[in-house]
């Protein structure tokens, strides 16, 4: 965006009297999603290295499990105190390493020769933990870091208790509660930001690995269970679905007991109850819908995307003939175009009458 | 719609817009998408995933091992339906969305009319040739729908028939790329030239302005070379010393023509990356022969000076173009 795209929008707003003061400076504005991306990769990277360091120079350590434990909290302890001063990017990006190598060795702490019914309490341990410092942690990449390990760790801790089925409903509703009023708080957007994100790309993840009949909680019990209740999973998904689209309805004032109203909550069941065949469906669809109701492109993107590989993993799923998912994805095809046809009429109508009149 | 979003959010962070102005301002710079823009979207929305589910609805369709439909129906059906969805993109005005997304979905079909000819009548053609042909047959459609989507799909085509052919004769006409690495080296080429020609047709083409195809063409090259250079640091391959000069050519030449000529951070920053991960990879090699502790310290030090300083230079070219 140029100074004079900025200049536009300001004086848009000034003549709309909404806004006051003087307008900030445009050179102090966020950076874009890659560079934080390069930020990240390049932070796990070091953290990964900073570990080899400690295990080799400190090895006495890592055989105690509470010193382990309390080398793990003061390192993510100094890193929350110098990422709170406004420091340095060398600095910065060097706590952000020395966070993630201090969670691994509290994680090595709770998890070393751990088994059993103990485990239920470690994850949730772990999820706790992480789910403190998304909250707390003054650092944008060390959020969306903090709340995806967080998110991770709750759906190996509700797969522990035989609850897996409600793990994506849980995210993608926390989820879409932070977009739809990531403004009402003026001072947490960008907090609210990072959680969403973490909360997306989990759910995503934790999504397409359920579809590949696998679950994170797989690699730590090593025995092979398939999700169980996935037609709960949907019809939870379903009802938060439900939610955020009464809620965009609700942005807009439209009433409840119109035909608008009626047919839009319908149609997103129709289009809910789809999704029981071709999983993923539901989830790619609210993401992209979330990411338009707040003009987002990076949600926008993620949706687009998880959707493609929702869709192109419905060929391998084994549950249906090719016929079947031929009759569904036609089913699909046909109420989408009719549904289209209708709108497109029913504007082209309703700007007839207007222009009437 | 992302950097007014942005410059938004700093607004509203500075204490520009008072809290009940917030939904106004939101409504009036078009972060609330308002009625209109909803039913556009709403619109494309259900024009892609119909269109979409149609094409894969017949692609399953014809896929299903039918014992009571004889060949010729099937055929029939196909061709039916091809020539259904042409007729209906000659009746859209030229560059509506409808039409380009029917030329898309009439580029699905070819695919799935060359792969039941193929199963048919078992032709004994190599799988690569499917996937050629279909690039082959659409390149007209291609051509006339001056649509971004329709060319990753032929470009995408084309790296599906390349990665088949090599797996077939691992070599392009008995000579060049004989190595393991050829495969690697044959997918960089290509999409480096790829990403040659969108640059140059971007510029006569408008509709090609949208900077994510070049952009997907860009990490298709860049990870490819990346990894041939990885590849030569942890195997040390008889290929070395040009590999190393074909990475540094380049990401040279991606930083002049994104620095110089045409503004892209995001290319920029895919650079460092790059860059990153092979120093890095490098000094590992050499460096953790021994495994002694200093030797990770100084990688991690090492990773986190490289990270920083790529991202305060994005970040000052990315202040310098506001």
């Amino acid at each position: 965006m140029s100074r004079s795209d900025t200049n536009t929008l300001w004086d848009k707003l000034s003549d709309a009297a909404l806004v006051q003061g003087t307008p900030p400076d445009i050179k102090a504005t966020d950076s874009p999603w890659y560079i934080k991306l390069l930020l990240a990769f390049s932070g796990w990277m070091a953290a990964l290295f900073l570990l080899g360091f400690i295990a080799l120079g400190f090895a006495d350590i890592l055989e105690n499990r509470l010193a382990t434990f309390i080398a793990g909290g003061v390192m993510i302890a100094s890193a929350f105190v110098v990422l709170r001063l406004p420091g340095n990017e060398f600095l910065q990006h060097l706590m952000l390493a020395v966070s993630l190598a201090g969670q691994a060795l509290m994680v090595f702490a709770l998890y070393a020769d751990t088994a059993g019914d103990n485990l239920f309490y470690v994850w949730g341990m772990i999820a706790i933990m992480q789910l403190l410092l998304a909250l707390i942690m003054p650092d944008f990449v060390h959020r969306v870091w903090s709340v995806f390990a967080f998110a991770i760790a709750l759906a190996i801790t509700l797969q522990l208790r035989h609850l897996p089925a409600i793990e994506s409903a849980i995210m993608l509703f926390l989820a879409s509660w932070l977009v739809l009023n990531e403004f009402h708080y003026a001072t947490q957007i960008r907090k609210f930001q990072a959680l969403s994100y973490g909360l997306i790309l989990a759910l995503i993840t934790l999504k397409s690995v359920a579809l590949l009949t696998y679950h994170p909680n797989n690699w730590i019990t090593g025995e092979n269970t398939n999700r169980s209740y996935p037609w709960l999973d949907e019809l939870l998904l379903a009802g938060v679905v439900l939610y955020l689209v009464f809620s965009l309805l609700r942005r807009y004032q439209k009433p409840l007991f119109t035909v608008f109203t009626l047919a839009t909550l319908l149609t997103t069941l129709l289009l809910c109850a789809l999704s029981t065949q071709v999983q993923g469906l539901t989830v790619a669809m609210a993401i992209i819908l979330l990411g338009f109701s707040v003009s987002n492109r990076i949600l926008l993107s993620l949706g687009i995307a998880s959707l493609l590989f929702y869709s192109a993993n419905y060929y391998y799923q084994l549950h249906a003939t090719l016929l079947d998912k031929s009759q569904t994805l036609l089913i699909i095809a046909i109420v989408f175009l009719i549904l289209r046809y209708l709108i497109v009429r029913f504007s082209a109508h309703k700007k007839e009458t207007s222009h009437g009149s | 719609m992302q950097t007014q979003r942005k410059q938004i959010i700093d607004y509203i962070e500075h204490g520009n817009i008072a809290p009940e102005n917030i939904p106004a301002a939101l409504l009036a710079a078009k972060i609330t998408p308002d009625g209109s823009a909803w039913l556009h979207f709403v619109k494309q929305f259900l024009l892609w995933l119909g269109a979409l589910a149609l094409g894969f609805s017949c692609l399953f369709f014809i896929a299903y091992n039918w014992a009571e439909l004889g060949r010729f129906t099937k055929f029939a059906l196909i061709e039916l339906f091809m020539a259904a969805v042409i007729v209906l993109y000659c009746k859209q005005p030229n560059d509506s969305l409808l039409g380009k997304v029917v030329l898309l979905l009439a580029s699905l079909l070819v695919g799935v009319l060359l792969a039941f000819y193929g199963q048919t009548y078992q032709t004994g053609a190599d799988h690569w040739l499917l996937f050629f042909y279909w690039a082959l047959f659409i390149l007209p459609w291609a051509i006339i729908a001056r649509f971004p989507a329709i060319w990753i799909f032929w470009l995408a085509l084309l790296n599906l028939s390349i990665v088949l052919y090599y797996n077939s004769f691992h070599s392009l006409f008995f000579i060049i790329f004989s190595s393991d690495q050829g495969l690697l080296w044959l997918l960089f080429i290509f999409n480096s030239l790829s990403l040659i020609a969108l640059e140059y047709l971007a510029i006569p083409c408008k509709w090609l302005a949208p900077r994510w195809p070049a952009r997907l063409v860009a990490v298709a090259g860049g990870v490819t070379i990346t990894a041939l250079l990885l590849q030569s640091i942890l195997a040390r391959h008889s290929s070395d010393f040009i590999t190393v000069i074909v990475w540094l050519s380049f990401i040279t030449a991606l930083f002049f023509v994104y620095r110089k000529l045409k503004n892209d951070l995001f290319m920029l920053a895919g650079t460092c990356l790059s860059g990153i991960i092979v120093i890095t990879t490098f000094t590992a090699k050499h460096l953790l022969d021994d495994l002694q502790e200093a030797s990770f310290l100084l990688l991690a030090m090492m990773v986190i000076a490289l990270g920083s300083g790529a991202a305060m230079w994005l970040k000052k070219i990315h202040r310098e173009s506001l």
